[in-house]
């Protein structure tokens, strides 16, 4: 049973690594492959560390696995805005569709 | 200023309440190996001590409900907010609306505000783009999706768990769509700047 889970949210830890990966090549400017990489990745280290969690020996190993998902996030969120705030400071325009096409 | 007995009780009190908290996370990061408990008294005392330089004892508090509140809150965002952008990514057609919106602050200046702008980067379809003052700047995937909504959420969240008022401009309580606008007469450059590479259909 815990084997299962365990597989299953590293599974799942891996597709969601793919589709932000997919998401950094796939869309158009620097602020939306932020939104991918920091939603999509920040959900798979969450599911690949649970996953492994549960395979860990004792509890407080189990918990320390657990704790280096906070600290990535914080360090992602950080680290997202300030590349957010530096290509707002740089005047880069966001992407805002195909033209003609993405109109209200 | 408060009186020294009144600050030094705080002090202790801070100290109670921090350090059996650093000592679990020593435990942690140890792995519960009995022996490196001396390395660990002195890493329990070093942290509590720089804690206390860093971020002083206050009169505000850290509610448990509302951070377990929080903590709910976010964890299923944050789950709808990766299983939607990773969706977006995987679909044929990435049909994306992105548009930068402007949103005022109803929380303090300090942690509760840090947070906020941190956690947003996490949320379905939003990201903090600036600060200035009281209004954040957010970068949005998907304009069609009520992110204002879900933002004030977030907000009323974050000021639970500081136990700090929450007000949002203009309507007192709920959505507050209306307080949110498109920053229509920001065009920040024009969309034809080579910046983008469209990837079509």
């Amino acid at each position: 049973m815990t084997e299962f889970a365990s597989t299953t949210l590293l599974l799942l830890g891996a597709f969601f690594y793919f589709a932000g990966t997919v998401g950094l090549l796939r869309f158009p400017d620097v602020y939306t492959r932020l939104h991918a990489l920091a939603k999509a990745d920040n959900l798979g280290l969450g599911c690949l560390l649970a996953g492994l969690a549960l395979q860990a020996d004792s509890l407080a190993a189990a918990l320390k696995l657990l704790l280096i998902w906070p600290i990535a996030l914080v360090a992602s969120a950080a680290v997202s805005y300030a590349i957010a705030r530096r290509a707002d400071a740089l005047r880069l325009a966001p992407w805002r569709g195909e033209q003609g096409e993405n109109k209200p | 200023m408060q009186g020294m007995t009144k600050v030094g009780d705080g002090v202790t009190a801070a100290v109670l309440r921090r350090a059996p908290m650093f000592a679990l996370l020593w435990w942690v990061l140890a792995e519960g190996q009995s022996e490196a408990w001396g390395l660990g008294a002195v890493a329990v005392a070093t942290a509590t001590s720089a804690s206390l330089y860093l971020q002083p004892p206050s009169r505000r508090r850290f509610s448990i409900t509302g951070f377990l509140g929080f903590a709910g809150f976010f964890l299923w965002n944050s789950l709808h907010g990766g299983a939607q952008v990773a969706w977006m990514a995987l679909r044929p057609r990435p049909d994306l609306r992105p548009e930068f919106l402007e949103l005022e602050l109803a929380l303090p200046v300090g942690s509760p505000r840090v947070l906020m702008l941190n956690t947003l980067g996490l949320m379905p379809g939003t990201l903090g783009v600036r600060l200035d003052g009281d209004r954040l700047k957010l970068h949005v995937l998907d304009k069609r999706l009520p992110v204002a909504a879900s933002a004030r959420a977030l907000e009323a969240h974050i000021a639970r768990l500081f136990g700090v008022e929450h007000r949002p401009p203009g309507r007192p309580r709920g959505g507050a769509v209306n307080d949110i606008k498109p920053q229509s007469g920001e065009r920040l450059s024009p969309p034809s700047s080579g910046w983008e590479r469209g990837e079509g259909p």
